[in-house]
């Protein structure tokens, strides 16, 4: 069983996938790092992915982040379903934290971006639809809010306020719980 | 050659400064805002109208409510009580303070219903508008027409107030979806002392619907004998207008039905349901029963709601475990009980089966959210494909702890 499985990967592994991005660059990625995002893999399982797969939505600074954290995140994902069946539960658990822990430590980093591309990253993670991404991502900007006030987030992304002095009034009596 | 969309956004993220003007698609600005906790996301609606309109939508407000669990309890300090929403960080969200010690909580969408000792004072809180309403005391015993009739019946004469005991369960808070209404049940039992011997107990059973003013209790009917319910603090729930209790009173030694077996009252008609339910220990296995009645006082025996269904949870004291019944079929001719879970508590509690732990709500992530009671005051997780408990934190202070089902987003949403 255990080598039927393992063969099976290297034969998953061995399926290479060509990604386009916006500006016409070309990424080879395997398969395993492509069907992190759920658009690709549903490429892949309608057999729509020969000669490439366009992505225009997506530049290629961006393209290669976002594979960089697929490829960190196949990776892991791969190590935790073979190591399963090997290890002892203690064993397991073992390496299961300080893979957790490496992959928290590359996602901080991963992170360590200016705010433009860090919009680029949760916009391409919206389309490739790749929930750790997005999740990562758009938890980035919450932190990056929670603290501030509603003028300091208007400044911070440019937002005009249109609510009327009325309307402001009504928000704070309403839900004045949250300010006190 | 890119498609010509390509183009346009190549030209857009050429300048950051108009790439990011600040304004992010609508489902993404969704998905940001959905990681922020209720208490600043309320707050945020001061940034400007879509920011607010976002927060106000409930569909928003449903995928936030499954995404930030809270628990709520009531948290007692130095002279001073409060009703706390908590995350499952130990973040609190929400303070509903109270005017005087309370130690039974039931909560239904955005009302909380909390009720003191001897059950005579109970508060409705509104965790949205933070409204607190006092509910009148319950019906005086002169009040209760059925009350003075069976007094009078049993001795022949209507006893003096001196001569009787009152004591009031602890006020159940229903919202009846039919209707939008609010409802609260309440059971008093008063006893005769006359003879220095506690008999002659009589029961009366009121409803109250709620309005702005509180709203006036009004007599009921009571339960076939045998269906008399047992208000405490783990087995009495409310799920879709209906309240269901244990029935058969434990301190009867000639009571032989299943201990297990659930009483409801309907709180549309507000009639007792003529049928009783069987639980699933009397329905499955005849010897479980048997240990169930080693425990005349049900204290091995919980009924809770997680995730919208009826639950007993039977605790077994000897191994230190669990076992969570779903009723999966609220049919009660049929009574479907399903054993979904099984957990072993880790490490073993001494009083188990005394103060044992409840099991709260299965998370999104399918670990079943525990608050571990008055033994050990812990909020913790256990996830059924390990087998491992993690503890989340300390809850030392709360004295009682229930899931938050409602939104403080959106009033009156329903799951």
């Amino acid at each position: 069983m255990a080598s039927a499985g393992s063969g099976d990967e290297k034969a998953a592994a061995a399926a290479m996938i060509t990604l386009i991005s916006s500006d016409n660059e070309k990424f080879e990625v395997t398969e395993a790092t492509a069907t992190l995002s759920q658009t690709i893999r549903h490429m892949i399982e309608d057999g729509c992915t020969d000669g490439g797969v366009p992505l225009p939505n997506v530049t290629s600074k961006i393209l290669a982040r976002v594979i960089e954290y697929c490829k960190k995140h196949a990776t892991a994902a791969a190590g935790e379903e073979g190591s399963s069946s090997s290890f002892s539960d203690a064993a397991f658990l073992e390496v299961d934290r300080a893979f957790l822990e490496e992959l928290e430590e590359f996602d901080d980093a991963f992170l360590e971006v200016d705010r433009a591309t860090l919009f680029d990253l949760i916009l391409a993670a919206n389309y490739l639809d790749i929930k750790g991404l997005l999740n990562l991502t758009c938890q980035k900007v919450a932190d990056s809010v929670k603290g501030k006030t509603p003028e300091q987030i208007r400044e911070m992304y440019n937002i005009v306020n249109d609510l009327t002095p009325e309307e402001e009034a009504e928000i704070r009596r309403e839900t004045q719980w949250a300010f006190e | 050659m890119p498609p010509p969309s390509a183009l346009t956004r190549q030209n857009k993220t050429a300048d950051p400064s108009i790439a990011n003007d600040g304004v992010l698609p609508t489902d993404v600005l969704h998905d940001v805002l959905l990681c922020l906790p209720a208490n600043v996301l309320c707050r945020l609606r001061l940034v400007c109208q879509s920011w607010r309109s976002l927060t106000l939508d409930p569909s928003f407000a449903l995928a936030h409510a499954s995404c930030h669990p809270l628990v709520v309890g009531i948290h007692l300090s130095q002279n001073c009580c409060e009703v706390q929403l908590v995350d499952l960080s130990g973040n609190v969200i929400r303070r509903l303070p109270v005017a005087q010690p309370v130690y039974d909580l039931n909560a239904q969408l955005d009302l909380i219903c909390v009720s003191a000792v001897n059950g005579c004072l109970s508060y409705i809180l509104n965790s949205v508008t933070g409204k607190v309403t006092t509910l009148p005391d319950g019906i005086s015993f002169s009040d209760s027409a059925c009350c003075v009739a069976s007094f009078q019946s049993i001795l022949g004469k209507v006893p003096d107030n001196y001569d009787l005991i009152r004591s009031t369960s602890p006020s159940l808070l229903g919202h009846v979806p039919s209707t939008g209404e609010y409802k609260v049940l309440q059971t008093n039992s008063y006893c005769d002392t006359h003879n220095g011997e506690r008999d002659n107990f009589i029961r009366t059973c009121n409803v109250l619907t709620l309005s702005g003013c509180g709203g006036r209790w009004r007599a009921r009917q009571l339960p076939h004998p045998v269906q008399t319910p047992i208000i405490g603090r783990n087995n009495k729930v409310v799920l879709d207008g209906v309240a269901y209790f244990f029935v058969g009173q434990f301190y009867d030694d000639n009571f032989n039905g299943d201990l297990d077996s659930i009483g409801s009252f309907d709180m549309v008609t507000e009639q007792w349901r003529p049928m009783v339910l069987r639980g699933p220990l009397s329905s499955h296995v005849s010897i479980a029963n048997k240990k169930l009645k080693f425990n005349p006082r049900r204290e091995n025996l919980q009924l809770v709601v997680m995730n919208g269904c009826l639950v007993i949870v039977h605790h077994m004291s000897r191994d230190c475990s669990m076992d969570l019944w779903f009723l999966v079929d609220m049919d009660v001719h049929k009574g479907l009980w399903t054993k979904r879970y099984s957990m072993r508590c880790q490490p073993r509690c001494e009083l188990h089966a005394y103060r044992p732990p409840c099991p709260l709500h299965v998370l999104n992530d399918g670990r079943i959210l525990v608050w571990g009671a008055e033994q050990e005051r812990v909020l913790k997780v256990y996830d059924p494909r390990t087998s491992l408990w993690a503890n989340l934190y300390s809850m030392e202070r709360y004295g009682f702890v229930r899931m938050h089902i409602g939104s403080l987003l959106c009033s009156g949403l329903q799951r």
